[in-house]
């Protein structure tokens, strides 16, 4: 089965996982400027590296282009300019096919992210049909069953037979986890994974994702405006601002000693339950 | 932070206000299931000017206890007992008496309500400024047609949108913008009572200071009483004065927020304030409570949370512990706890982890 995806392209393990070299994307937007078409600049020129092991975080407000950067990486969206690189190899068709079992998506609303008429099962065992992973039946449901139970959803048979409806919103979002993890990637990237959950139900998924880090090594790549989030969980912030990378550096450099105002400003935004002396 | 929290308004009130609202004693249940108390024997006061946040996980029946005051229960819900008495400009008003008619006319005009994910709630083939005066028509039949197109760019400039974008539809405005608008839509009939569910929920932290901010200022400049029910508590200690924590359809814990924040009497409102790890070294993880909020129909008998508490005992277990004034003694400070174990109560947490939240950065020992 590993064969079937490698095709020659020989991922270099010591260069970085994803890198972004002076990748700009703009999108064409409504109406004209004096008779030419107007763009939108979502991304102006960015570099980044994110290295294997990594806990990257890409802070920024909406519209900074965070989300876009994190498309361009998984080579969901091409850029307009620049490059992608995955292992130190452009992103061609074959490598392309091995980025998207490699890296692997969790969206912010698993409210969205899950198919209200399939089971648990069905949708933590899609991917592995459609990677052509393990033997359809019995060989694919333990995979599934086994990421079901290290995404934290003990017994896994009593989940594989439920239907989002029946979970909560933890849960579901420990379901797709289970559905990415299944997959056996080296990474995962996190559009604002917890942003919907509440604060218990938040520190739980959190604590999945680090024991699966810890455990296996996995990078990971926060895209959020969750200041506090990248705290928790980042080795190294990138800070985003209309569409530039403003300020990067390790998370406790960045956060006790921030160099750019707009830093400065995300920083001071963030509300504090210190309410000591009025 | 102090500017902060003054910004949004916070500190204006003398605690001996009058009460603008107080609910006691309240229960809402499922109809399908009239054992099932959603809410459950919640009572709470609202002081003339002040803001009072209700926090929460989802479940917790704090929105709908928000419902069950704007009279808006969804047909699946129905109050059984408690009181709920506004004590308006014109005169108090029992709500829970209240026809539908009679309530149609305080709704809005005197009590009115910021949604949560209120920024998908503006009517996407309407422009702005018809929403608005929608509203206030509603409510003003008589006012003229100019009266109206005053008051809605007075709302505007209120809330910080240029007056001008009035003919502009919903899809041209951003998130913070939209919720701007929701606040005005809220301000229409010049209410003085506003309840805000999760206002800033949706929005980044930069839009969300923004917001906090406003809500601030229009709370210093029209006098405005603010019930505030949101999960994250520390939005809730930029906005509010008072805080009341529940927890599976109960109120746990109450008080002012300076109290609660830094001597929490309840392990759950610990608990959550642990979990912000506002002081917690870069890179580290809280410890997450165990288990999960149980549904309303599967409730652990005696203290709800004591199946996911640390210091819970036996006692826990068989005897309701009862919502009771924790102040430390010789103080009157309005803080209530519902725990067996509350440590000024003159109970004693084995273990406890002392001082769970800091005060300007320092540790503090309970």
């Amino acid at each position: 089965m590993e064969g079937s995806v490698h095709e020659g392209s020989a991922i270099d393990e010591s260069a970085p996982l994803l890198e972004a070299v002076g990748v700009s994307v703009r999108y064409r937007v409504r109406g004209r400027h004096r008779g030419a078409a107007r763009y939108l600049t979502a991304l102006d020129g960015v570099n980044l590296t994110w290295r294997e092991g990594e806990t990257l975080a890409l802070v920024g407000e909406s519209g900074s282009g965070k989300s876009t950067l994190g498309r361009v990486l998984l080579g969901l969206l091409p850029p307009t300019s620049g490059q992608v690189k995955y292992g130190g190899l452009p992103i061609t068709k074959a490598v392309e096919r091995k980025l998207r079992r490699d890296v692997q998506l969790i969206f912010q609303d698993p409210y969205q992210s899950l198919s209200p008429r399939s089971t648990v099962g069905t949708q933590v065992s899609a991917g592995l049909e459609i990677h052509e992973i393990g033997e359809r039946g019995v060989e694919r449901t333990a995979i599934g069953l086994a990421a079901l139970s290290a995404a934290g959803l003990n017994p896994p048979e009593v989940y594989w037979r439920r239907y989002p409806h029946q979970l909560s919103g933890g849960e579901r979002q420990r379901v797709v986890i289970a559905g990415a993890m299944a997959l056996g990637p080296r990474a995962l990237v996190c559009d604002e994974p917890v942003s919907a959950l509440d604060v218990s139900v938040r520190a739980q998924v959190l604590n999945v994702l680090a024991t699966l880090r810890s455990q296996r090594g996995l990078s990971l790549l926060f895209i959020t405006h969750d200041v506090r989030l990248a705290r928790q969980m980042s080795d190294r912030i990138v800070v985003l601002y209309r569409g530039n990378v403003v300020e990067e550096g390790s998370t406790a450099t960045v956060l006790a000693d921030p160099q750019h105002d707009y830093t400065k400003r995300l920083l001071a935004a963030v509300p504090s339950v210190r309410v000591g002396s009025r | 932070m102090t500017t902060a929290r003054q910004q949004a308004g916070v500190g204006l009130i003398p605690d001996a206000a009058a009460p603008i609202l107080q609910i006691s004693g309240l229960t809402v249940v499922s109809r399908d299931k009239p054992t099932v108390h959603i809410v459950d024997d919640v009572s709470l006061t609202l002081r003339r000017g002040e803001a009072l946040g209700i926090a929460g996980e989802s479940g917790c029946g704090k929105t709908t206890t928000a419902l069950a005051i704007m009279g808006l229960l969804s047909g699946g819900l129905k109050r059984t007992s408690g009181e709920l008495t506004f004590f308006g400009r014109n005169g108090t008003k029992p709500l829970h008496k209240l026809s539908g008619a009679a309530m149609r006319k305080v709704r809005w005009a005197s009590i009115s309500m910021v949604f949560q994910g209120a920024m998908n709630a503006l009517d996407p083939v309407k422009t702005v400024g018809a929403q608005i005066a929608e509203a206030i028509v509603l409510h003003e039949p008589r006012l003229s047609r100019s009266a109206v197109l005053k008051r809605v760019s007075q709302l505007l400039d209120q809330v910080g949108v240029a007056s001008k974008r009035s003919v502009y539809y919903p899809h041209e405005f951003s998130g913070g913008q939209k919720q701007r608008l929701m606040i005005a839509l809220a301000l229409a009939c010049r209410p003085e009572l506003v309840i805000a569910d999760e206002p800033t929920t949706a929005l980044d932290v930069i839009t969300q200071a923004q917001i906090l901010d406003l809500i601030g200022e229009l709370r210093r400049e029209l006098g405005l009483s603010l019930l505030m029910i949101t999960h994250d508590l520390a939005v809730l200690a930029q906005a509010c004065e008072k805080i009341a924590v529940m927890y599976a359809g109960q109120v746990v814990e109450t008080g002012r927020v300076e109290d609660v924040y830094r001597f929490p009497q309840h392990p759950y409102t610990a608990r959550l304030l642990d979990l912000l790890g506002a002081d917690d070294a870069p890179g580290t993880l809280p410890e997450p409570i165990p288990g999960n909020q149980p549904r309303p129909d599967a409730r652990p008998v005696a203290c709800r949370f004591h199946d996911r508490c640390a210091f819970a005992t036996e006692r826990c277990a068989t005897e309701a512990p009862l919502l009771r004034e924790v102040s430390p003694q010789g103080m009157v400070t309005d803080h209530w706890a519902r725990c067996h174990y509350s440590p000024w109560a003159g109970g004693r947490v084995p273990d406890r982890p002392a001082g769970t939240a800091t005060v300007d950065g320092k540790q503090e020992v309970l």
